[in-house]
Parts: structure tokens; sequence; C-alpha cells
């Protein structure tokens, strides 16, 4: 088969071929690899596979929804056991009983408060990594310095019946521990001699049973140390 | 005593490393070819575009570095690149001959030995840039990268006998119009 002449080998052209070979080629810019390289990072974002692409805008989208969802179904605050714990254990005086909240009208109901944590206490002393027995012990016994020889915890005031019911729900279990201390089980014994009001007493479990109904005046005057008493109580 | 000298990588093997996304080969790949493509696109006549073209060249082919085949040459694959490159510049660019026309008119003709030489570079330039695209192409291919015209056909996919054609219409067509902006 017969190929065509090469054109560039024409003596009829070599005039123009010189002609066109002795044009001097363009120099680049001194900047012109630096700037190549920099356009070509650009772009490797830019061209990234449409496929990865809508794989990183996926993620990205189940990450927003996620802490979407995670912000709206995320428990509460109070919820959270060590939000709940450290409170209780950061609001301990140093005579060991706990403070019911502002104002000082409501110091009466420390009584309630004090046996309140004590039990959140005590539920969580062994299970849960966490050393609360000095707590415990120091709340206890100043439990047992308000107790009058009958074996009550308080003076009459409205609520008394609660105070009393949950001083000695608290002595009750104090008195049960392997570490408890012989003036424990005495109060113990002393508390169960004063009998309970049964309706009162219904009415507290009940409320005890369904801290999330928690009578507000009640969380009101016990302050964040018995929601947070409570929170531990209902896990 | 000094370290004996290394020969440099061929295309093939540093667009091996390129593919395997080696920045510093393809370093060498640029810092190798940039010349020849400003001149491409220098004699396309987007000679003011030239480093912004010749970049865009270089960011494709870093961009399609997987889809280059060992089996094909690189000049074949980087001119294909640069080629599409110029199409797109000249769908943005209607006025491509502008250049040539308004630095001729700036540079008045002279007999004397220097200029004489830039006049007619000059008028090579504007001849040049009187050619249609397609014989445009293919002259630049063939004269000013030298590539040869089985690579020439491959990058504008024409048989070889077409690309020997278009050289020769190219030729007779640029011989004219030198001779005419000469005289």
């Amino acid at each position: 088969m017969k190929t065509a002449p090469d054109p560039l080998q024409n003596p009829r052209f070599a005039d123009l071929l010189a002609t066109l070979r002795a044009q001097p080629p363009p120099s680049p810019s001194p900047d012109f690899t630096r700037q190549t390289l920099a356009r070509a990072r650009q772009a490797e974002i830019r061209h990234m596979p449409w496929l990865l692409r809508v794989a990183r805008l996926a993620a990205s989208i189940a990450i927003l929804l996620g802490l979407g969802l995670w912000f709206t179904q995320r428990p509460p605050a109070l919820n959270t056991q060590p939000t709940a714990i450290a409170i209780v254990m950061a609001s301990q005086r140093p005579d060991g009983s706990w403070p019911a909240a502002a104002p000082a009208s409501h110091s009466r109901y420390d009584t309630s408060v004090t046996a309140l944590a004590l039990l959140a206490l005590m539920k969580m002393d062994g299970p849960l990594p966490g050393d609360y027995t000095a707590a415990i012990h120091d709340g206890i016994n100043h439990l047992v310095r308000q107790q009058d020889a009958q074996g009550r915890f308080t003076s009459q005031f409205s609520g008394v019946n609660f105070t009393q019911y949950l001083a000695t729900m608290a002595i009750r279990a104090a008195a049960a521990r392997p570490d408890a201390e012989a003036s424990w089980i005495e109060a113990s014994r002393r508390a169960d001699a004063i009998p309970d009001n049964s309706r009162q007493m219904a009415k507290l479990n009940q409320n005890l049973a369904h801290p999330a109904a928690f009578p507000p005046n009640w969380l009101e005057a016990g302050g964040p140390v018995t929601r947070a008493a409570l929170d531990l109580l209902v896990r | 005593m000094s370290a004996p000298l290394q020969p440099e990588p061929d295309d093939f093997t540093l667009m091996a490393q390129v593919r395997a996304g080696q920045e510093d080969a393809f370093r060498i790949l640029v810092e190798r070819h940039q010349r020849p493509l400003l001149n491409f696109f220098a004699r396309m006549g987007a000679s003011n575009h030239g480093d912004d073209l010749a970049q865009m060249t270089f960011v494709r082919l870093w961009t399609y570095r997987k889809k280059y085949k060992p089996t094909a040459k690189f000049t074949t694959f980087l001119y294909t690149l640069a080629r599409h490159t110029w199409l797109d510049f000249l769908r943005r660019q209607k006025r491509f001959s502008l250049f040539a026309e308004r630095y001729r008119e700036e540079i008045p003709a002279s007999t004397d030995g220097g200029l004489g030489q830039l006049q007619r570079q000059l008028d090579i330039q504007a001849a040049l840039e009187k050619l249609s695209p397609k014989l445009r192409e293919v002259l630049v291919l063939a004269v000013h990268q030298s590539l040869a015209y089985e690579e020439i056909a491959k990058i504008l996919r024409i048989p070889v006998g077409t690309v020997k054609s278009r050289v020769f219409n190219a030729m007779a067509t640029l011989q004219e119009l030198f001779h005419e902006n000469r005289a």
C-alpha cells in the first residue's frame, strides 16, 4: 500500500518550515511549577469522585442528624449519673447533713433531704465504683444526732410525717449495712417504735415510686440535692 | 567524590508514580513539559493565556492521571488533554486572533536585522492564526511539537492520511498568508 508523502519534507515548504521552527518558544513564569502544583491540589478536592463526595456528604448529614437526635433525645442533665452523684457528693455539709433549697425557711426540710440523699448514696454504694462510705457514715451519724429519745427526727411542722418516714427508712437501711454502727441499730429500733401515718406514707411511697411526678413544691423545697437523689433512686 | 549522576526517569516511569499520587513525579513532568506546552498554546493563538492554559492542562493531567494507560505514549495523552483545554478555551474566547493583529499594529515593520527577524516571526504567527483551527492544530502538533503523524492521528482521532493531507493544506495556505502579510 502506497503511503502519502510527508508534506514537511516537501522542498516547496522548506523556507516556511524553517521560519516556523525559528519561532522562539515562550518562557514560563518563574513560579509556573509552584502555581501548577497548587492548582492541582485544589482541583483534586473539586474533582473528587462523585461517589466519594456523596459518601462524604452522607457522612456529614448522618453526623448532623445523629447530633440532632442526641440533642433532642438526650436525657436531662439531672438524669446523668455523674452529674446527679456529683451534686449529692458536693452538697454534703461538714456536719454530714444535706441542705434543702434556699431560702433559709426551707432548712426545716434539711433532715428530709439528708435522709433522701443517704437513701440514694446507700443504693449507689456497692455496685458502682466510688467510695461513698465516709459520706454515708457522716450522714447517718448526723441523722442519729437529730433523733430524740422517743425516736422522732423532727418537731411538729408540715411535712413532719414525711421527714419521719424518710429518716426512718434511711436509718433502717443503714442499720442493715455490714458496717452498721451500734448507734445506728439502736436509732433504727427507736424509729421503728414510732407508729407510721399510713395514709401519708402511702402518698409518699407513691411519689417516690414516680419521681417524675414528684410534687413541684416538694422539689422546690428540696432543691437540687432532692432532684439528684430522686434521680439516683429511680435508676 | 561526587555521586554519579542518575539518569532522569522517563515519562512512563514518572506517570506510573503520578498515578500512585506521587507529587514529586508530577513536579518533574510539569518542569519537563511546561515549555513545549506553552509553545503549543502560543502557536495556537493563545499566547497571552499560555501560562493559564498550560497549567490547566497539567491540572487535568493530575486529575485524570488514573485514566492514563501505560500503553499510550505520554505525549499523546498530554496533548489530548492540551487540545481539550484549548477547545474549552476557544469556546470561551471567540476572538482568538485579536492579539496577534493588535500586536502587529503596535510594532512597525522594519528592515533592521533584529526587528526584521521579530517582524518575520510576528508575520508568521499572524499568518498561523489566520489558519482554520483544524489546520492550525495539526500544523502546530507536527511542526512545533514535532509529534509523529501517528501520534497526531491518535490525538485528533483521525486517520494518518488525513493528518498528512491537513499538514499539506496548512503549509500551502500558510505560505500564501505569510507572503500576503509580507507583501
